[in-house]
């Protein structure tokens, strides 16, 4: 059963048609790339795929549910979305034992202060870290715990090359323990290296599918 | 370094309940308040300050506690019948500006951090709302308990006084429950919540129009009937049930309230939090400035050819013409002194304030343009226009805007019969220019200046920050002496105000020419651009 269907899905904000007729699945452990210029709309999708943002038409499914506002569906559903609030009290350690305490079952604390290459920075506050840092702990809150779909926008932003290899090599291992991901990015070079189906959207539609020329 | 990146997927397949999650929010709140048990979070002062917060404010309480159980035994006569129906319509128009503000505000409000890392979780979503629930709840009691009281002082307490005290106390605290738990529900609903917030904006507007009705009828009006303590006591049954009903409905919607308008609500909070940390009060205008106009799409118009001076103070002019709700409410201010007149007669200072705060409001809305580009002349650069024309044809609208909501809220004041004999209406345009010019340079003054050295007083050794007392008194202090021959004449009004007419016009001349001057001369530094 596909983890992701949406069938024409549309939203209007502002007076303007930021999708048209979105049509989009994605099966589980499959990674889905969609790519587009600023302001074409991925970002609008995710927050739609997330619950976050009521369509205006069509049909939007998660997991074989409308995103509901059940808070159970986060367990299910990792978000990477703008950078977060931080607690300015919480160490950045102190924010992943905080995820998984809500979550339950994540990976051990220092496993992935370690994957995120954040052991050196483990007792300072997000606040002192520097933005690819930050966007490495994000990161980290995101993937770090169990879940069935990852929807992460721009999750390349702010990070070093080597990083983004890395990165590249989480996402694929996600994928290949059956989880599924969405991810909305500029970053020609990840999608290669994740092996993803790329989409292009243009104007609020996807326009095209399959592979995209570098 | 292991690479195998993330935890896997969950292999169940199961979404689980919430009440089965991992952890609860009284868990993760915990630890949040002590966060690995530091020892650093267990200060002495954090148990003695709210201990020494509570023991001083219930010593100031107590007086007045005593005082008011000791004035129950004795009958209270009802205020005079205007202020009577001019305070009740008041006391509606705070209560629907509360539930206003509610709506604007959340109710159901969280911090930034509690949004994204408490509610953006498998947690029990009642559990992580209950608290912000519980705040909005016990300021909206606080509220309506005090205008409970103020309602009562105006209605009279002819018998039982104990009875009708308790009566008052709660049909207000639950009547305010009750419209703020109604935002609550409207908070849900993405069509519901705008309608909720026009109707609470269109009650207040009806109270306050009530008010001024019944304060331009002066003494027509008849007193108030006497409220039985069977009908007062009815009234706050009533108000509980609506409040107990409301309550429930809010309390069962939390298990499924919707993350998006509790996102939002959070992301203004943290603007306001901002504004606060950075005491900036500008920063608030500007993001509800944005908010305004993200959610629009307005028409593209072309420039008009007309000299670059005159094109930018047109921007003005088009700013304000799409915003025809801010022009309306400022016609709607108009009322505010004839209805502060009457429910306070004996206080004249407190509508001729009224009369300079709004009217200097006036002006500020025709002065957008300066405000936005204070700090950076980026458009004006592009235009390539001289400083002094553009100043110039930018006074206009704030001018015409002071004038015309002074001409206005004068003529009330003379209609209702505040101001004695006739001819007050020419102090708008003789006055104009003064707010006219203070609206420019409250829009010109920019930031506050938080590294400026503060002043040590002498005798007391206290230190007055000086930047804010400048960002405070920028523009006041043009307006206060400028508009000195209005205040005074409000103040203590005569019955013919023509001696008043002619000293504002001449002050109002002499300070529009001080300005263009000084304009001039700032123009022709060589720093400025």
């Amino acid at each position: 059963m596909p983890v992701v269907v949406t069938r024409d899905l549309s939203v209007e904000l502002g007076g303007g048609t930021v999708l048209d007729r979105v049509n989009l699945t994605a099966d589980p452990g499959q990674i889905v790339a969609v790519q587009g210029v600023n302001g074409c709309g991925k970002s609008t999708l995710l927050r739609c795929l997330s619950g976050l943002l009521r369509p205006g038409g069509g049909k939007v499914e998660v997991l074989g549910a409308a995103p509901s506002a059940d808070p159970a569906f986060w367990r299910e559903v990792g978000l990477l979305a703008e950078e977060p609030s931080w607690y300015p009290g919480l160490t950045v350690r102190e924010h992943l034992e905080l995820v998984a305490l809500t979550h339950g079952g994540a990976a051990p604390v220092d496993r992935t202060l370690d994957e995120f290459e954040l052991t050196a920075r483990a007792g300072a506050s997000p606040l002192t870290l520097s933005s690819g840092q930050r966007q490495r702990l994000a990161l980290a809150a995101t993937m770090a715990r169990p879940s069935r779909l990852l929807l992460l926008d721009e999750p390349e932003q702010k990070l070093d090359a080597g990083f983004r290899d890395r990165l590249a090599a989480m996402i694929r291992a996600y994928a290949a323990a059956g989880g599924t991901v969405v991810l909305a990015t500029h970053d020609a070079a990840l999608v290669t290296a994740t092996d993803a189906t790329s989409l292009r959207m243009r104007d609020g539609r996807l326009a095209q599918a399959g592979p995209v020329a570098a | 370094m292991t690479t195998t990146g993330t935890t896997p997927p969950r292999t169940d397949g199961t979404t689980g309940s919430a009440a089965s999650g991992p952890a609860t929010a009284r868990a993760a709140r915990a630890m949040l308040r002590s966060p690995g048990q530091r020892p650093a979070n267990r200060h002495w002062s954090d148990r003695y300050l709210p201990f020494a917060g509570f023991g001083v404010g219930g010593a100031l309480l107590f007086g007045p506690f005593q005082r008011l159980l000791s004035d129950l035994s004795t009958p209270l006569p009802p205020a005079p019948p205007v202020t009577s129906a001019v305070g009740l319509a008041l006391v509606a128009a705070v209560l629907a500006g509360l539930v206003q503000i509610a709506a604007v505000a959340g109710p159901v409000l969280l911090t930034p951090a509690d949004a994204r890392w408490l509610l953006l979780s498998p947690l029990d979503r009642r559990a992580v709302l209950t608290p912000a629930v519980l705040r909005a709840a016990a300021t909206a009691v606080v509220v309506g308990v005090v205008l409970g009281g103020g309602t009562l002082t105006m209605l009279g307490i002819p018998d039982h006084g104990a009875l009708r005290l308790a009566a008052a106390v709660v049909s207000g605290g639950s009547y305010a429950l009750t419209g703020v738990g109604l935002a609550a529900l409207a908070q849900r609903s993405e069509r519901a919540a705008p309608w909720l917030r026009r109707i609470a904006g269109g009650a207040a507007v009806l109270a306050l129009l009530t008010g001024v009705t019944v304060a331009a009828a002066g003494g027509a009006v008849r007193p108030l009937p006497a409220v039985p303590l069977s009908a007062a006591l009815a009234a706050a049954g009533a108000g509980a049930l609506c409040a107990l009903v409301t309550a429930v409905a809010v309390w069962r919607g939390l298990a499924t309230f919707p993350a998006r308008p509790v996102l939002d609500a959070a992301a203004r909070l943290s603007a306001a939090g901002d504004a606060v940390v950075a005491l900036e009060p500008s920063f608030l205008s500007r993001v509800a400035e944005n908010a305004y106009w993200r959610e629009r799409r307005p028409p593209s118009v072309p420039w008009p050819a007309w000299p670059g001076p005159l094109v930018l103070a047109w921007l003005d002019w088009r700013g304000l013409h799409r915003r025809p709700a801010r022009l309306a409410a400022l016609a709607l201010s108009t009322l505010v002194p004839v209805l502060l007149a009457t429910a306070w007669p004996d206080r004249p200072l407190l509508f001729a304030v009224a009369v300079l705060v709004l009217g200097l409001a006036a002006a500020s809305a025709g002065a957008g343009g300066v405000r936005r580009e204070t700090g950076s002349p980026a458009l004006r650069r592009l235009f390539g226009v001289a400083e002094l024309p553009t100043d110039s044809a930018r006074l206009a609208l704030p001018t015409l805007l002071a004038g015309a909501w002074l001409t206005g809220a004068l003529g009330l004041l003379e209609l209702a019969g505040v101001l004695p004999g006739e001819g007050w209406v020419w102090l708008g345009p003789a006055a104009a220019g003064v707010p006219a010019v203070a609206a420019l340079r409250m829009a010109r003054r920019g930031h506050i200046d938080h590294a400026s050295a503060p002043v040590v007083m002498p005798m007391t050794g206290s230190r007055i920050p000086v930047g804010w007392l400048t960002w405070s008194l920028s523009g006041l202090d043009v307006a206060v002496p400028g508009l000195l021959p209005l205040l005074l004449a409000l103040s203590d009004p005569a019955a013919a105000p023509g001696p008043a007419v002619a000293a504002q016009a001449a002050l109002s001349a002499l300070v529009l020419s001080g300005h263009l001057w000084r304009r001039r001369r700032a123009a022709r530094l060589p720093h400025r651009s």
